[in-house]
């Protein structure tokens, strides 16, 4: 009953868009908030919610999706108070928002592929409308969005029914034994992270499109993490493979750090965070590889250690990006450099810049301890005795290491400079009440972190093909219980974190600091070689000495026209997409002048040729 | 060599002073304006330009990488110099010599820029004699040639400590400077100034040194000098800073920054004082800081052999040019040749126009830091030898 309730309040917000779409966004954070409340008394095992079937319509509420319902219906209830103070009277954009996260909650609900499947792509088509609605959107941002989604279905569409071959089940969860269709499988979800070289899924259609910041909050926290969640089901369900897992390592590790890179010297406000996804899902990516690595060489506790990397990570990332998101629409201009944000109250500002520090992966805040867990898990894997898995754990590692490196200048520059001080904000008071509900649900898992890695674990336990069940909660080092955090290995702890203790060190140390140093603040004018201030530096020179030094990577090239500079950096692979884009156009343009040019004879020819490859197929 | 190097006004007419010719010749404004160095000869050096995310930044007037008061406007959009504008006229530096008599002249010359006072104080002093067709005695002009060298040998000293300083070479460079001193306080005992002040006279010098003990320090000095300078250049984090930084290819540039670029023009070359010497100048190809560093550095152990040779040789007299032509007289300071073109009358100074090579090499400067990052700033602009001192208004 629960499971059908949850499965229709998302579509119930639609005919109530259609009058009111402050109403729908009120009904919308009401459901959300239930969902939340609902999936964290399933995790906490007092209650549970089963699945729900007639015929091939079947939804569940059980195993892995319970997690990501509380990941996505607290981004779903960010989206629904932003939109409700930022932009309430839309009713077309309410509508498609509430079309979107329909789509997105009947996919994690669904229990077997084919319902999956129908949503998967109801979820991109109600994407692309959501990018396209507006008449002044160009029109191919959402057209990049459609076509790369469209490749991810398809990847899915014969991935699926190689699993129903494999399987014979359509039921989600099944064992699937063969590693190619697994692949398959993984690489449609991976498609819709924006993986590299495909990161342009990512950021195109949010920076270029001109997507409405609840659809940029949806594509880059929501559907980035329901990709996660597919990757995970699937992998957690199928029999393991080693070179499986080393793929996604590698992957994830290319895209962790050509994310980060492009992140940092993007000057677009929403391009910037959408290339953090492409780092963030990297990261996702390679713990979806250590799983399937650690499950091959059956280590419980390992695996579920992983998992809770996972988990955190997934949380925190989906939280701060929306929070994030949320900043990026303080000003309507989205260029950086001539942004002119701010106006932000002091406590809107406190919840950015928790999102902002989280992003960094900075403890003890909560991208900071999925940044732990991550790179623990890569440390303890380097340390494993098969040579190959410990040197690309070592490579893999390096390359997430510094890729979180890059990320801290990355979210400084981001937060600096959008909320600088000018003389003029605009619509900073706006988004105040959601930054501030978004930095209080971030502050959470720092304050609550014991809580929230007491929640996960349990549930980890609790998980079909996981193992028994550990909390890497202990008392160790004079620390009470439950506040020390720690990592396993064979012979006992290998690493330990303790975000509240952190975090009571800095405020304890900030309250002490401020009380000795309070009336010996001493102010002096800044001194300028002699001369009054004049020169602000931007966002674009901030970033510009790795523009500099990665000339190679970001294709740097300088501009010159008289006395006029402008120097531009290029997405290589978007080059290079588009270059293909042209090739395959002449292609087929050549292709259809010469077969399909109205010649009958051709097409005689053309027809007996396909008929012979159909019957060739056939018989075989 | 007939390559325009300086230009003044006279009475409403221009007049054009030109490289390898005392000579003086009238010259257009027309012509005058076209000219590659007008503005710099002139102390403007603008060079704005503007952009996406271009602003300006201001490095100086009083900041701690340099020891003279000048304003760096740098155009960038993060760490890459686009351009650079030089404002040199923040701290106003305005020296009047006409209207004074000779020696009251050469006392005001001799502090127009402390470093390479003897080289201007003999500019002046030889110009006047020039003027009054005086004839000065073999041993003033031996002891002009070995004090000049010396001065030489000071400030490239100093120069290499200040290229060591901005590349962090801090033994270097106080080791440098510590040898500079030495060789300072000898001058100090030997001429009764540090700096050389007051030994230049009219005719002659003011009174008789013994430049033996000074010829003696110079050579220890510039035996440890060679030291330094051995376990400099095989040194890769010296060298890494300075090659290939701040390359320039022009020809309007002076002195050390000309002959780094493969040019060998010194104007001792045509220098009377030096005509029993069989001079050669150093010259080098790259034309970026590490080629400068080499030619002064060179320069050092070069002078020290003019030194030598000259405290050995015996000299002719100097004798005065008879001509009627408008002339300009030129000497090699330390950081390339300043000319000179005076008038006189009724014993004290009735015209004077000075070029200084700085000025021609702070626009030398300015073109070939273009490109290269905010931190090359420092390593460059040492290895010019640049003096604002040298671009206030001297009249």
């Amino acid at each position: 009953m629960i499971l059908i309730l949850l499965f229709i309040l998302p579509f119930l917000s639609l005919p109530i868009a259609l009058f009111s779409s402050r109403m729908s966004y009120c009904f919308g954070i009401f459901f959300s908030s239930l969902n939340s409340i609902l999936s964290v008394i399933l995790m906490l095992g007092y209650a549970s919610a089963g699945s729900f079937a007639i015929g091939n319509f079947s939804i569940m509420l059980k195993g892995l999706n319970v997690t990501f319902l509380l990941i996505i219906s607290v981004v779903e209830l960010l989206v629904y108070i932003f939109s409700l103070f930022y932009m309430p009277e839309d009713k077309k954009l309410a509508f498609f928002v509430g079309l979107t996260i329909a789509s997105i909650n009947s996919v994690l609900l669904s229990g077997n592929v084919i319902l999956f499947l129908m949503f998967w792509e109801s979820m991109t088509i109600s994407g692309y409308l959501l990018i396209g609605f507006k008449d002044e959107t160009k029109s191919y941002p959402p057209f990049v969005f459609i076509s790369f989604g469209e490749l991810s279905t398809i990847f899915l569409m014969v991935g699926f029914a190689g699993y129903y071959v494999s399987t014979g089940t359509l039921a989600l969860g099944a064992s699937l034994n063969n590693p190619y269709i697994l692949m398959i499988i993984i690489l449609g979800f991976a498609f819709k992270m924006g993986i590299v070289p495909l990161q342009m899924v990512e950021w195109l259609p949010i920076a270029h499109g001109n997507s409405p910041t609840p659809g940029s909050i949806l594509f880059s926290a929501a559907m980035t993490t329901l990709a996660l969640y597919g990757i995970v089901e699937f992998i957690l369900t199928s029999v393991p493979y080693f070179v499986l897992g080393l793929i996604l390592m590698i992957i994830g590790a290319f895209s962790l750090l050509f994310g980060s890179i492009f992140a940092l010297s993007s000057e677009n406000s929403k391009m910037l965070p959408a290339y953090s996804t492409v780092e963030n899902s990297g990261a996702m990516i390679i713990l979806a590889g250590l799983l399937s690595i650690w499950r091959e060489m059956n280590d419980p506790i390992m695996v579920a250690f992983v998992m809770l990397g996972i988990f955190v990570y997934a949380t925190a990332h989906a939280w701060a990006k929306s929070s994030i998101f949320i900043l990026s629409s303080i000003s309507d201009n989205n260029n950086l450099p001539t942004m002119r944000g701010s106006g932000l109250t002091p406590f809107g500002r406190v919840g950015a810049a928790i999102s902002a520090i989280s992003l960094m992966g900075l403890v003890p805040l909560g991208g900071g301890i999925g940044e732990w867990l991550l790179l623990e898990s890569l440390f303890i894997s380097s340390v494993s005795s098969n040579l190959v898995f410990a040197v690309v754990a070592i490579v893999s590692g390096a390359m997430a290491a510094l890729g979180a490196g890059i990320a801290i200048p990355t979210f400084t520059k981001y937060f600096g400079f959008i909320t600088k001080k000018h003389g003029n904000p605009e619509s900073g008071h706006r988004i105040s009440t959601p930054m501030k509900v978004s930095g209080a649900i971030m502050l959470s898992l720092t304050v609550l972190a014991p809580a929230y890695v007491y929640m996960y674990s349990y549930f980890i336990g609790t998980l079909k093909n996981v193992g028994g069940r550990t909390i890497f909660l202990s008392n160790l080092k004079g620390i009470i219980y439950p506040f020390l955090l720690y990592s396993p290995q064979k012979q006992g702890f290998f690493g330990l974190l303790s975000p509240p203790f952190d975090i009571l060190f800095i405020v304890v140390a900030a309250a002490i600091l401020s009380l000795l140093a309070k009336g010996k603040e001493r102010k002096i004018t800044v001194w300028n070689g002699g001369l009054g201030q004049t020169e602000e530096v931007n966002s674009f020179a901030y970033a510009n000495t790795l523009r500099i030094i990665l000339k190679k990577v970001y294709l740097s090239k300088e501009e010159r026209e008289g006395t006029r500079y402008q120097e531009r950096t290029f997405d290589i692979f978007w080059i290079i997409i588009i270059d293909l884009a042209k090739l395959y156009s002449r292609f087929s343009g050549k292709f259809g002048r010469f077969f399909m040019n109205g010649n009958i004879n051709r097409y005689v020819q053309y027809i007996i040729i396909a008929l012979f490859i159909v019957l060739v197929m056939v018989i075989l | 060599m007939n390559n325009i190097t300086g230009f003044f006004e006279k009475d409403g007419k221009f007049y054009a002073i030109k490289d390898g010719t005392e000579i003086i010749e009238e010259i257009s404004l027309s012509e005058l304006e076209s000219l590659r160095i007008y503005n710099p000869v002139r102390g403007v050096y603008n060079h704005g330009v503007s952009g996406e995310n271009v602003f300006p930044f201001n490095y100086g007037p009083s900041t701690g990488g340099m020891i003279e008061t000048v304003d760096f406007k740098i155009y960038t959009y993060g760490e890459r110099i686009l351009s650079l504008d030089i404002i040199t006229d923040f701290k106003n530096r305005n020296m009047k010599i006409t209207g004074h008599p000779y020696q009251e002249a050469i006392l005001i010359m001799e502090r127009f820029n402390g470093f390479h006072s003897f080289s201007y104080s003999t500019l002046l002093s030889r110009e006047i004699e020039q003027k009054l067709s005086m004839q000065v005695d073999r041993e003033t002009v031996k002891t002009r040639v070995i004090l000049l060298e010396i001065e030489r040998i000071i400030s490239h000293i100093f120069k290499t400590a200040r290229l060591c300083e901005a590349a962090s070479q801090n033994i270097a460079s106080y080791w440098l400077l510590a040898l500079r001193e030495r060789l300072m306080r000898t001058v100090a005992q030997e001429t009764g100034h540090r700096y050389m002040f007051g030994i230049n006279t009219v005719g002659g010098l003011r009174r008789k040194i013994d430049c033996n003990k000074i010829v003696e320090v110079a050579g220890k000095v510039v035996s440890e000098y060679k030291a330094i300078i051995d376990g400099l250049t095989v040194s890769r984090i010296f060298i890494d800073r300075i090659e290939n930084t701040c390359k320039v290819d022009g020809q309007f540039q002076r002195g050390p920054a000309l002959r780094a670029t493969g040019t060998q023009y010194d104007y001792r070359q045509f220098d009377p004082y030096y005509s029993s010497m069989d001079f050669k100048p150093v010259s080098e190809t790259g034309g970026d800081s590490l080629s400068r560093f080499l030619v002064f550095s060179s320069e050092v152990f070069q002078s020290l052999e003019i030194i030598q040779k000259a405290s050995k040789g015996v000299f002719g007299e100097y004798k005065a040019i008879d001509s009627n032509q408008m002339r300009s007289g030129g000497i090699e300071t330390p950081s390339g040749d300043a000319r000179i073109a005076l008038e006189i009358g009724d014993g004290e100074i009735t015209f004077l126009y000075l070029r200084t090579p700085s000025m021609l090499n702070m626009e030398a400067y300015a073109e070939g830091i273009r490109g290269n990052v905010k931190t090359d700033i420092p390593f460059a602009y040492e290895s010019f030898g640049l003096w604002i001192c040298e671009m206030g208004c001297i009249k």
